[in-house]
């Protein structure tokens, strides 16, 4: 009874709702819907005009950036193929060249390359969470100084202008030889998670991170080291990161730039900077 | 969020994007039922029809800063404070006390009661009639279209208190027109 009351007076309610605002009143709300839009719409527009401008400054420099860097050869270190228990010899920070007339290459080089980011696909995230990252450093490991002298002695040809100002030459750099097998990972440092994939990439994590993947190319071992690597006794300056740098003009980090050129590395989403080199 | 409500956001914002057709069909939708709450709550015609005008004028000019989920709540909030407010200047006899049912009424003639127009009227000026906050929980839920949740949102009152005003509100709606159901 009294639900059907409720309903007969909302019937009832219902036809009461006649009434409805003026013409006038539609009229007026709707200019002021539309001068709001309009005004918008300028707006957007004079925001938009100030960012294209940027952006086309923006790219103009970036091509004028190129452009002066294609000039310079690329920076290759070298690494001797021998026992790292030996001291190293110093590493040559040699531009690629124009080689010399009559002379070779230098065998084992060790490049660093722009590559593309490897696939996360092929390191999946384990699920073992390591607590703790324990620092390791091998036997085998070989310091390479970074020595002016040396440095001039081994690049009579690089293409630096005499008259341009003198490199600085980045920090101590540390890469040791290092192996290429879960198991010998494993034993590094036991809390290291390192998993292999079907296809026979390593990948090497620490507290959910990937910090080294190793991959057996035709040509070699090739390694891809992130921060964090640190553990495996990889020492470099991840700090100087030249993306993060104004740009890589000033010839006095001009050293470090190439070096660390490689920015567009990937984990999870979140990009990292990486190093990468080939071992014999 | 209900269909209609994500349509009420689909709508606002292709208005805000440069579409002119969305806020003409967002604004039939709620065209005469947010008329309907001014007039119901207490206002005459052109008075309702100020504030009517204002409450757009309020959504128009401040839609950029509306990035909620229920654009329906947020614009019957904007309403009634706007009545409210007009209310508490002009006439605060309107805002009498509420929840103990025994609030201020209207005289509400019962003795002529005809089929058709008197019955109309009658529900208008028994509604008008309403404790103001009974008033508002009878609108809100039967002209706005909001749950109960939404109405103790907007009230900022519990829920088994806007249950409460529903009841006392349509109890005293079905006393003052028992004649005309």
């Amino acid at each position: 009874m009294s639900d059907q009351q409720d309903k007969d007076l909302l019937a009832l309610y219902r036809r009461s709702r006649q009434e409805e605002p003026s013409q006038l009143t539609d009229m007026r709300i709707r200019q002021a819907a539309q001068k709001a839009m309009a005004a918008r719409s300028r707006k957007d527009r004079r925001w938009l005009w100030g960012l294209s401008t940027a952006a086309v400054l923006v790219l103009s420099f970036s091509v004028v950036l190129q452009v002066w860097m294609v000039q310079d050869s690329p920076l290759v270190i070298q690494k001797d193929s021998v026992s790292t228990s030996e001291h190293m010899p110093t590493p040559n920070f040699l531009p690629t060249p124009e080689p010399p007339p009559g002379g070779a290459s230098e065998a084992g080089d060790r490049r660093l390359e722009n590559l593309p980011a490897m696939p996360m696909s092929a390191a999946p995230m384990p699920e073992k969470t390591v607590a703790k990252e324990e620092p390791m450093l091998q036997e085998d490991q070989a310091e390479i100084a970074v020595d002016r002298e040396a440095f001039r002695k081994k690049a009579p040809a690089h293409s630096l202008q005499q008259s341009a100002p003198e490199p600085r030459l980045p920090d101590a750099v540390v890469i040791p030889r290092l192996p290429a097998s879960v198991e010998a990972f494993q034993a590094m440092a036991p809390r290291l998670v390192v998993e292999k994939s079907a296809s026979g990439l390593i990948a090497v994590y620490t507290a959910n991170k990937l910090i080294l993947s190793v991959q057996h190319q035709p040509d070699g071992l090739v390694f891809k080291a992130w921060p964090g690597s640190e553990v495996l006794g990889i020492k470099l300056n991840w700090q100087l990161n030249p993306m993060q740098l104004s740009g890589c003009i000033d010839d006095s980090v001009y050293q470090q730039c190439q070096l660390q050129q490689d920015v567009y590395a990937h984990f999870e989403g979140v990009r990292l900077d990486f190093i990468q080199w080939n071992q014999q | 969020m209900s269909t209609s409500e994500i349509d009420d956001i689909a709508l606002l914002n292709a208005w805000r994007a440069g579409d002119m057709k969305a806020f003409d069909r967002l604004y039939q939708r709620f065209r005469q039922p947010l008329f309907l709450f001014l007039m119901r709550r207490g206002h005459g015609q052109a008075e309702a029809e100020e504030l009517f005008q204002d409450c757009w004028m309020k959504v128009i000019d401040h839609s950029n800063r509306f990035d909620g989920e229920h654009f329906k709540a947020w614009l019957y909030t904007v309403a009634r404070n706007l009545s409210t407010d007009r209310m508490r200047k002009h006439q605060p006899e309107l805002l009498g006390d509420s929840d103990s049912g025994h609030g201020l009424t209207n005289e509400v003639s019962t003795e002529r009661v005809r089929e058709g127009e008197d019955c109309i009227e009658l529900v208008r000026s028994s509604v008008a009639a309403l404790p103001i906050e009974q008033r508002d929980v009878f609108l809100l839920q039967h002209e706005a279209g909001l749950s109960l949740q939404q109405i103790a949102d907007l009230m900022a009152v519990g829920r088994e208190t806007i249950k409460s005003r529903v009841r006392y509100a349509m109890d005293k709606l079905k006393q003052l027109l028992a004649d005309c159901i």
